[in-house]
């Protein structure tokens, strides 16, 4: 008895010294400003795993020893500043507190929905005074980041086509040297594979999943339409002749057999460890996925050497791909003077060289017009920069769904997603469900 | 009220009930449906954590493929990767200071009520007692949104010192109840001398109430720590900074992230899961005696 | 109230006649209640008055406008409360019906001394100990259709493999799965009950030429009816508010199958409507306070009936 009692006071002096260290060692840097000016930025932490995080992290300390002793962006860490399924609730729960960081990125759909709730700025003042400025991004690059009267909610950070990974050895195996260019043809392979037991898809029940189901409705006609207007207006999908094509062949595969099985958990590591592990031989994602994913240690041996990355496959008239031009930089900032200095770190990443490195780094496509030979003197990663130059070949261009549909559309398809699958209710149902679902979660 | 075993040790508390052993020699028959059953229990508690935590040895690639129950080839590069890459002794930094520091706010403030509460009698005792028991029969969850947005109007929302007070507030009801009922089976005499003497309050408290309550403290403290390390739905809604995140939202967050790192977020839900059950094994007796008294977790 | 309490009636040491507080020691009596005073008045008090008062109105956390039982007939109407409920009811009843049945059964064979009940004790504890955050980890890895262990375990039996969260035939028992059998808690307040029935009741059963299991059922398990309510009680106000494991693991999916109602309170808090999440707080709470007397009242918890 006594002997226990003396190892419990033991341990509670123990603990206790260990939190007079993590108090300490957790006390605030509250360094002297000293006239400059310090804004917060939520999504420029450095990350071993997030590319463009890190890239966010170099450019912010690049841009603090530049503007020394003027402005300073201080790096908050946010655990959920890449992941897009959590990411909106967490800003919006910011904005409940009154207490959205200066500078962070979002995509247009969650951009959408905060300016609704938040106190987001607007950036029109400044792209007028700086006419040079303004002219300086890409033609369409503000499309998604405008509001209704003709707000300016973000500065673009970038304008990626998103494709898909394929396994060369083994779409080779069942006769395709290069990937399918229709979905018919994609069809024939997928069967052929799961005749030799392998998946011809690996999906997750959300992004991959819903990137898919986005290339089914962008190559038909009117699926563009769709995905840039429609999706957003609050009407029933489920008359749309473009959608219900699409979402019906998506569910064949699963039923099929085409797909793997742990394909419902909203979770994008079951789709990577399908492809990765070899069991699938294609996976949907941005050029991210081949330093998160192919080049860890996770990817099978040689996997890297055999990926090769494809436009979508096309329905009759021609092959499709995703740009996603709607991710951008925003701020919560309301002072002057945190502001100013939003705005100057603004234009120090949209300047030629900033968005070369970033290109260099992030495979991403910069968002502001480089001149071509800098972009290909830049060193790209060679599955990205190769679908860069395909992707000005592709008979439709088109957005994620996520960039112009409701704010609520990721949870109501994780929700609904399986359970149609499953059988459990008609197209037209899953269909008018998931409009009405998306819109109502916004 | 209960605390049996909580009692100062007047009764030993291994009261070796006669003939309640095995008394009388059982048919074999009987012998093996009673370990079947048991042997069924245990693994239909116990496989499938027995399972992961030995997947946190294994490669990435044997995960994915799900071949072997056991790791082969082993590999530490998940215990390695939890640190470098999921940065979790951050999140157990800040969860230590939680779970002690909550625990550490509780236990102070349920003394010093459960003091008076248990050795004297004024009006309105009882009332009191029975109002901060009730906090016990509340179901917490259906107060989200009031203690968000009280803990908003407070300025401590995403804030580290605000868990603490909110973690110190969350435990005061178990403490106290347990607290109380060890101090009221305390001989009535204990602090009589010591008042003659003219002693203080805070020094009687201090020289003769604590030292014999000790093992009630340390009851409450390694129920209360364990449960503070475990808490994951008020640290999902009162924080949402990872500076700030406690290890439980850390493991929630694993999954989610595109360049997910699965050994790594193993042998990080393996290490995390060892803390309580490494304290549970060492005082177990305490936590059991603890989670029966307060009986609720 | 819930206090509930193993063996209630015999531990109640109170001292009828507790001295009043010496002269001198008022002031000090008072501070020392205050930090505790604080506490509960800003965490329990405040939220508790803030919950009833807006559970009327419609409440965007700054606009509020009073709007009478509408939050509560909106509940009614709208389908998904009603599977939520549902769901909430189904996992309450796994605890009920599974677990403290199963967990009495383990606590009566261990209490019987069986060679290794010490160890056995221990190890099913362990369980108990872990968090729901860890245990939706687990089980994501267990379930999965395509690596998870209990697939690869049932193949060789010829059982379908299912995607066992997220078919909606499946995904509610699936999380049952995960909780019925975390059984330390059960089976130790039973042994400790068990501990306290006094051996001359055994030992004149044995006269009487009772079996073993004659003796079980009819002597322990009538004795144990306060251990019995008291676990249930427990499992039921903890499984109330049942969240962690649903939001982790399915988030709800598929189709609301695995909701529960602190998840769809949660989402009204998301979604910036307040005041229809203070219904669903008040409706979790009341049917709290519903379960606490009902149990109490059926298995007469705190009467002494030997």
């Amino acid at each position: 008895m006594s002997a226990r009692i003396r190892t419990t006071v033991a341990t509670a002096a123990l603990t206790a010294a260990t939190l007079t260290l993590a108090a300490c060692a957790g006390g605030e840097p509250e360094g002297d400003p000293g006239g400059e000016t310090v804004i917060t930025c939520a999504t420029c932490q450095e990350s071993p795993t997030d590319p463009f995080l890190q890239y966010n992290f170099e450019a912010a300390t690049r841009f603090n020893e530049e503007y020394a002793g003027q402005y300073r962006i201080e790096m908050l860490n946010n655990a959920n500043a890449g992941s897009s399924e959590d990411r909106l609730q967490y800003y919006q729960r910011l904005a409940l507190a009154d207490d959205l960081p200066d500078l962070f990125q979002l995509n247009s759909a969650e951009i959408a929905a905060l300016s609704e709730t938040g106190t987001l700025h607007d950036f029109t003042t400044e792209l007028d005074a700086e006419p040079d400025w303004a002219d300086s991004f890409q033609t369409g690059a503000f499309d998604a980041l405008t509001g209704a009267e003709g707000q300016v909610w973000a500065i673009p950070q970038q304008r990626d086509p998103i494709g898909t990974y394929w396994n060369t050895e083994a779409w080779g195996s069942v006769g395709f040297e290069t990937f399918p260019t229709t979905w018919d043809d994609f069809e024939v392979g997928a069967e052929a594979l799961a005749q030799q037991g392998k998946l011809a898809l690996a999906l997750d029940g959300d992004w991959a999943t819903m990137l898919t189901w986005t290339n089914l409705i962008g190559t038909q006609p009117g699926g563009v339409d769709f995905l840039k207007g429609e999706i957003g207006e609050g009407g029933d999908w489920s008359g749309n002749p473009a959608v219900v094509a699409a979402t019906e062949r998506l569910r064949g595969w699963h039923t099929a057999g085409y797909v793997n099985s742990d394909a419902f958990s909203g979770e994008f590591s079951n789709a990577a460890a399908a492809y990765l592990s070899t069991d699938a031989a294609a996976v949907p994602n941005g050029p991210w996925f081949v330093a998160t994913n192919l080049q860890t240690d996770a990817a099978a041996p040689g996997l890297y050497d055999s990926t090769g990355y494809a436009l979508s496959p096309g329905w009759d008239a021609g092959q499709g791909v995703i740009v996603v031009s709607g991710a951008g930089w925003v701020s919560g900032a309301t002072d002057e003077a945190s502001l100013e200095a939003v705005g100057a770190f603004m234009r120090f990443v949209t300047t030629a060289e900033e968005a070369l490195t970033q290109a260099a780094e992030t495979g991403a496509n910069p968002a502001v017009v480089v001149p071509g030979a800098e972009l290909a003197s830049a060193d790209l990663e060679p599955l990205s920069a190769g679908l860069v130059i395909a992707a000005a070949e592709a008979e439709f261009t088109y957005p994620h769904v996520r960039v112009f549909g409701p704010a609520g559309f990721g949870p109501a398809w994780k929700n609904l997603w399986p359970a149609y699958v499953n059988g459990e209710m008609d197209t037209s149902t899953f269909l008018s469900r998931l409009s009405a679902d998306a819109t109502a979660g916004a | 009220m209960t605390a049996t075993t909580l009692r100062p040790a007047t009764r030993s508390t291994s009261t070796v009930t006669p003939g309640r052993s095995v008394r009388r020699t059982r048919p074999i028959w009987a012998t093996v449906v009673v370990y079947a059953f048991l042997a069924a229990v245990t693994l239909a508690s116990l496989l499938p954590t027995v399972w992961v935590m030995s997947s946190a040895f294994k490669t990435a690639s044997q995960i994915n493929s799900g071949s072997g129950l056991l790791p082969s080839p082993w590999t530490l590069q998940g215990f390695v990767d939890a640190f470098t890459q999921i940065h979790l002794h951050a999140y157990i930094g800040n969860t230590v200071l939680y779970a002690v520091g909550g625990t550490t706010g509780a236990l102070i403030t349920a003394f010093l009520a459960a003091y008076p509460l248990a050795r004297y009698s004024f009006r309105g005792r009882n009332a009191l007692v029975a109002t901060f028991s009730l906090a016990l029969a509340i179901p917490l969850v259906g107060l989200a949104t009031p203690l968000f947005f009280v803990v908003r109007s407070l300025e401590m929302f995403d804030s580290r010192l605000g868990l603490v007070i909110f973690y110190s507030a969350l435990e005061f009801p178990f403490t106290f109840i347990v607290l109380r009922s060890f101090l009221l089976s305390l001989p009535g005499e204990i602090e009589e001398a010591a008042i003659m003497d003219g002693a203080g309050y805070l020094a009687i408290i201090r020289r003769i109430v604590v030292p014999l309550a000790r093992p009630a403290i340390a009851t409450v403290c390694v129920v209360a720590f364990v449960k503070i390390w475990n808490e994951f739905f008020f640290a999902n809604l009162l924080t949402v900074s990872a500076d700030n995140h406690n290890v439980q939202l850390a493991l929630a967050g694993f999954k989610s992230q595109f360049g997910f790192n699965i050994t790594g977020a193993l042998a990080g839900a393996t290490m995390v899961m060892l803390v309580p059950i490494g304290l549970f094994l060492i005082l177990q007796r305490q936590v059991i005696a603890g989670l029966t008294a307060g009986a609720v977790k | 109230m819930a206090r509930p309490a193993a063996r209630p009636n015999r531990a109640r040491a109170v001292p009828t006649t507790a001295p009043r507080i010496p002269r001198g020691m008022r002031g000090p009596v008072l501070i020392s209640l205050l930090p505790a005073a604080v506490l509960f008045s800003v965490f329990f008090a405040v939220p508790l008055v803030v919950l009833v008062g807006t559970a009327f109105t419609d409440w965007s956390g700054t606009q509020m406008a009073f709007v009478g039982v509408d939050n509560f007939a909106r509940l009614g109407a709208d389908p998904v409360f009603a599977k939520v409920a549902t769901n909430t009811v189904f996992y309450l009843a796994a605890s009920v019906l599974v677990q403290v049945p199963l967990g009495v059964a383990v606590g009566i064979v261990l209490a019987m001394k069986v060679p290794g009940w010490r160890a056995l004790r221990t190890v099913l504890f362990i369980p108990f100990v872990i968090s729901g955050a860890a245990y939706a980890l687990i089980f994501s890895m267990f379930y999965n259709p395509r690596f998870g262990l209990l697939n690869n375990l049932i193949a060789p039996l010829g059982l379908p493999q299912r995607d066992w969260l997220y078919e909606t035939g499946t995904a509610r028992w699936a999380i049952a799965g995960t909780f019925v059998f975390i059984l330390g808690f059960v089976i130790v307040v039973t042994m400790a009950e068990i501990t306290s029935i006094p051996a001359e009741l055994y030992e004149a059963a044995e006269v009487d030429g009772a079996t073993g299991w004659q003796q079980q059922t009819r002597i322990t398990l009538p004795l144990l009816r306060n251990a019995i309510g008291t676990c249930v009680l427990i499992r039921l106000l903890a499984d109330i508010g049942m969240f962690d494991l649903v939001f982790i693991l399915t988030a709800g999916g598929p189709d609301d199958a695995t909701a529960t109602l602190a998840l769809y309170a949660y989402r009204a808090y998301l979604h910036g409507e307040w005041g229809h999440a203070n219904a669903v707080g008040l409706v979790i709470l009341l049917l709290g306070g519903a379960l606490i007397v009902t149990v109490r009242r059926v298995f007469r918890i705190g009467e002494r009936d030997r």
